[in-house]
């Protein structure tokens, strides 16, 4: 716990924390060095810089952080603004108090000093110096008087024995000490009541001066190891130029009492003169404690402010990131357990189940989208088309096999009505009313069968629509191409025609013509108008001639095929058939396929090619500028490759209501001809699974496009991608 | 704002030297028995604000330091020495007292006479002949100051930044030849 609160804290706030405590520790030694404290006046100075020093390190921190709070102030951060007024409400808190302390303090401090210097109490004290002096200057008078005798008595008794008699002269007049000097101030006798005490205490030259000028000198002076006061005289004889100086103690109580008024004096003189340097060593001392206190208030109202709010600025940013979306921010509890903590606990609370329901809308958006994909998948690949309109008519959804069937790009319609989309698409209006009807109508299951021509030729359709659950109003149309289906019905329905007709009709032609030749050759020319028989005979077997051949026709076209495919050059085989045209002027060749192979029979396909130039050939007898332009090339489409071959001719064309029947058995519009041509060409076309469309060329003739996978391409080309006839066609 | 500065530098300059100050004008060193000993003469020139101080009871201090040392790069010291003598004036005698290093006071009536003994040093002891090595060359240094520390406490702060409290003759050397 503790480990974690001084991480808390933080290395700035420990810095800090050490640094004002050292600032303290100083001032608490500055404060006891002034008090006098004889072990730290020697560091008052190193202290007051330190503190100094200090001092200006903490306003640096301060000015640091107020720094930064002033830019992020101006940078709008969140809770720059809250945290600067806290501040600033801190530190007028703070200062106010301070300094009225400060003030007071000074007041008290330079007054108490003040009241030490007393006016009173300064005359008191020069006065009891003057009384010492005073009573000193009687004791004074009378040992000068006594000295002037005795060195009146030493004079005249001459220089001769002084130093035998000096001793007894002391003595006499109780003298300390007793010396006489010459005019230099060297010394001719002396005599110590202590006697040790073997050199003369000489006065120094400016005394001996003045004793000179005035006759004598009589002073005070502190005399001898135990520094006792003592009465210096000295006079001189201005015959002889000696001098006498005796020392005469005073009362040991006179002595004591005049050193304490002495040191006492001294000691208020002192005070006296330093009372300015008092007054500012107190202030200066007071000063750095008022500007640590406040320093120190300032710093603590930024860490505190800093550390109030915190969690609210925290609370704020994770405000804006849970606004932008954000909800993985969680805030660390200030703990504590106060409002801001359970504020903080809620703030958490809050994301973490915010963060669940997006969680699981996301989930249900997935799941939604994946069952949208499938459906998408499973509607691309639906051989049926499927198209969804909504209430107002209007196309919301189409399948790619609406798009195939319908030859329609849906997705360039998208949003538009389902009415015009039809339109031009060409789709029968009758068609596009039961359309309007059903979703116009309540009765949304309908059903039924409609032919639409498209650019791939007429295209027979089964139709259902239905409503969709779930969305109101809306409706679903769905349809097969089901022309395969019918033409396959068909053919199944022609070949049992032409089998049967084969069957039922071949076997009564052949006793007919039999019977028809032996009429004519036993009656020919044996019974009268023979040219009758010869007419009525000639004609039965001719036209049984005609129906062996027609039935013949239907018998190969219900004959089950006996296919034989292998790799060919289509190019190739197409020379050999216009081989038999090369005296045909109107055909015209530009062939680009080169040695392409088809997997194909060649017999059958040859067949077919024999066929379609024949048409083609015949459809323009009697044109006046004949043409029938033949073309190849490889193409590819939709990952398919194949061999296109185009026949065109400008002939009279097809019938437009043929065109959707011409490869219908029995669909002809020519005089001759069973009408089984084409309709055996799409058989094998259909069994090399290939495809071939007809058309109407513009401004005259018709065109055939027949297509064949290239060799092995087989499965790419199923089914065989339809080409796109422009308007002209 | 340059001006003002170059102003205040030029009043403390002028201040420091009309400040006062400490010269040592001559030593000799002679051999008394197997004992090198220095005589001195020394100038006092202080500013009447010591004079005043002292003259208001205020204690003074001068140290002398005195250093011997060889005359090589790493100087190895062989005597270091420090010399304090105490003033106080005495207002009941009115004599300005000297108290030595050895402890022994001498009175003053004039201030001329307690600087003119301040002034004359005789016969300091200095190094022992034995410390001494003939081969080698030997200095001594001798520095006269003030002793601000000595002072009272709330004249420390003022005395520390002020040319005329901070006193000092600064190191002077000369060679000693064993």
């Amino acid at each position: 716990m503790a480990i974690k609160s001084v991480k808390y804290i933080g290395t700035r706030m420990l810095l800090a924390l050490l640094l004002l405590s050292a600032l303290l520790v100083s001032l608490h030694l500055m404060s006891n060095a002034v008090q006098n404290s004889a072990t730290l006046s020697k560091l008052y100075v190193p202290l007051l810089i330190f503190n100094s020093f200090g001092l200006l390190i903490l306003v640096i921190l301060i000015g640091i952080s107020l720094r930064r709070l002033l830019l992020a102030y101006r940078q709008n951060r969140p809770g720059a603004r809250l945290t600067l007024r806290m501040v600033i409400l801190f530190t007028l808190l703070s200062l106010l108090p301070v300094g009225v302390v400060y003030f007071y303090s000074m007041q008290f401090l330079l007054r108490g000093i003040d009241s030490w210097f007393d006016v009173e109490i300064d005359k008191a004290m020069e006065n009891a110096l003057s009384l010492g002096k005073a009573s000193l200057d009687l004791q004074k008078r009378q040992l000068l008087q006594q000295t002037n005798q005795l060195k009146r008595q030493l004079i005249e008794e001459g220089t001769d024995g002084l130093l035998v008699r000096i001793g007894s002269y002391r003595s006499a007049v109780n003298a300390t000490e007793l010396t006489v000097l010459d005019q230099n101030g060297r010394v001719l006798a002396s005599s110590n009541v202590n006697p040790g005490v073997l050199v003369a205490d000489v006065p120094d030259i400016g005394i001996l001066q003045q004793a000179r000028s005035l006759g004598s000198y009589v002073g005070l002076s502190s005399y001898g190891g135990d520094q006792l006061l003592h009465v210096r005289v000295i006079v001189a004889d201005l015959a002889t130029s000696h001098y006498v100086q005796a020392l005469y103690p005073t009362t040991e109580r006179v002595s004591t009492l005049s050193g304490e008024v002495q040191d006492a004096y001294e000691q208020y003189q002192q005070l006296s003169y330093l009372r300015k340097s008092l007054k500012q060593s107190f202030s200066l001392t007071l000063l750095l404690v008022l500007l640590f206190s406040f320093f120190s208030a300032v710093w603590a109202a930024i860490y505190s402010a800093r550390r109030l709010l915190s969690p609210v600025v925290e609370l704020g940013e994770a405000t804006r990131a849970v606004a932008e979306g954000d909800y993985t921010t969680r805030l660390t509890s200030p703990g504590g357990g106060d409002e801001l903590a359970f504020l903080v606990s809620s703030f958490n609370d809050m994301t973490q189940r915010i963060a669940q329901a997006r969680d699981e809308a996301a989930r249900s958006q997935q799941q939604v989208e994946q069952q949208r994909h499938y459906l998408q998948t499973l509607l691309e690949h639906l051989s049926t088309g499927v198209i969804s309109i909504d209430s107002e008519g209007m196309l919301r959804t189409a399948n790619s096999a609406a798009g195939q069937i319908l030859g329609v790009d849906f997705e360039a319609h998208a949003g538009e009505h389902i009415a015009d989309i039809a339109r031009q698409a060409r789709w029968p209006e009758e068609f596009i009313g039961t359309l309007r009807s059903v979703w116009e109508s309540q009765m949304r299951e309908r059903q039924g069968q409609v032919s639409i021509d498209t650019d791939s030729g007429r295209k027979e359709l089964q139709w259902r629509t239905t409503s969709m659950s779930g969305s109101e109003g809306y409706l679903v149309l769905m349809f097969d191409d089901i022309t395969g289906l019918i033409r396959a019905q068909k053919e199944s329905a022609w070949g049992e025609v032409a089998r049967r007709l084969a069957h039922e009709i071949k076997n009564p032609l052949t006793p007919i013509q039999l019977s028809a030749e032996r009429l004519r050759r036993k009656y020919l020319g044996k019974v009268e108008q023979d040219e009758v028989l010869d007419r009525a005979t000639h004609t039965i077997i001719q036209q049984v001639e005609a129906m062996k051949g027609m039935v013949n026709d239907f018998s190969d076209y219900a004959r089950p095929s006996v296919f034989n495919p292998r790799p060919l050059a289509f190019e190739q085989l197409l020379k050999d058939v216009l081989g038999l045209y090369a005296s045909e002027r109107a055909l015209q060749c530009n062939l680009n396929a080169g040695e392409t192979l088809v997997d194909g029979d060649a017999v059958k396909l040859r067949q077919v090619l024999h066929n379609l130039i024949k048409n083609a050939l015949e459809a323009v007898t009697g044109v006046d500028r004949p043409s029938v332009r033949v073309e190849t090339s490889v193409s590819s489409s939709a990952g398919c490759r194949f061999i296109e071959a185009q026949i065109q001719d400008n002939g009279a064309g097809f019938d437009p209501e043929m065109l959707g029947r011409v490869f219908e058995p029995y669909a002809t519009s020519k005089q001759k001809g069973t009408g089984l041509g084409l309709a055996i060409v799409r058989k094998i076309v259909d069994e090399h699974e290939g495809g071939i469309w007809v058309a109407n060329a513009a401004p005259e003739g018709a065109v055939v496009i027949l297509r064949l996978p290239v060799s092995g391409q087989q499965d790419a080309c199923r089914p065989m991608p339809a080409p796109t006839f422009t308007k002209e066609q | 704002m340059k001006l003002r500065w170059i102003l205040f530098l030029l009043l403390f300059w002028a201040g420091s030297i009309m400040a006062g100050q400490i010269d040592i004008q001559e030593t000799r060193v002679w051999l008394q028995g197997e004992r090198y000993l220095l005589d001195a003469d020394l100038v006092y020139e202080l500013d009447d604000g010591i004079m005043e101080a002292l003259d208001n009871g205020i204690p003074v201090v001068f140290s002398i330091s005195l250093v011997v040392e060889e005359a090589s790069l790493i100087s190895p010291q062989l005597a270091n020495d420090r010399l304090d003598y105490h003033i106080r004036f005495r207002p009941l005698t009115a004599f300005y007292e000297v108290t030595g290093p050895a402890g022994g006071q001498r009175s003053f009536v004039t201030r001329a006479a307690l600087f003119a003994y301040l002034g004359e040093l005789r016969e300091v002891p200095l190094v022992d002949v034995a410390m001494l090595d003939k081969e080698a060359s030997y200095r001594y240094r001798m520095k006269v100051e003030l002793d601000i520390e000595s002072l009272p406490l709330p004249m420390r702060p003022m005395a520390w930044f002020s040319p005329v409290w901070n006193l000092s003759s600064g190191w002077r050397e000369w060679p000693l030849s064993p």
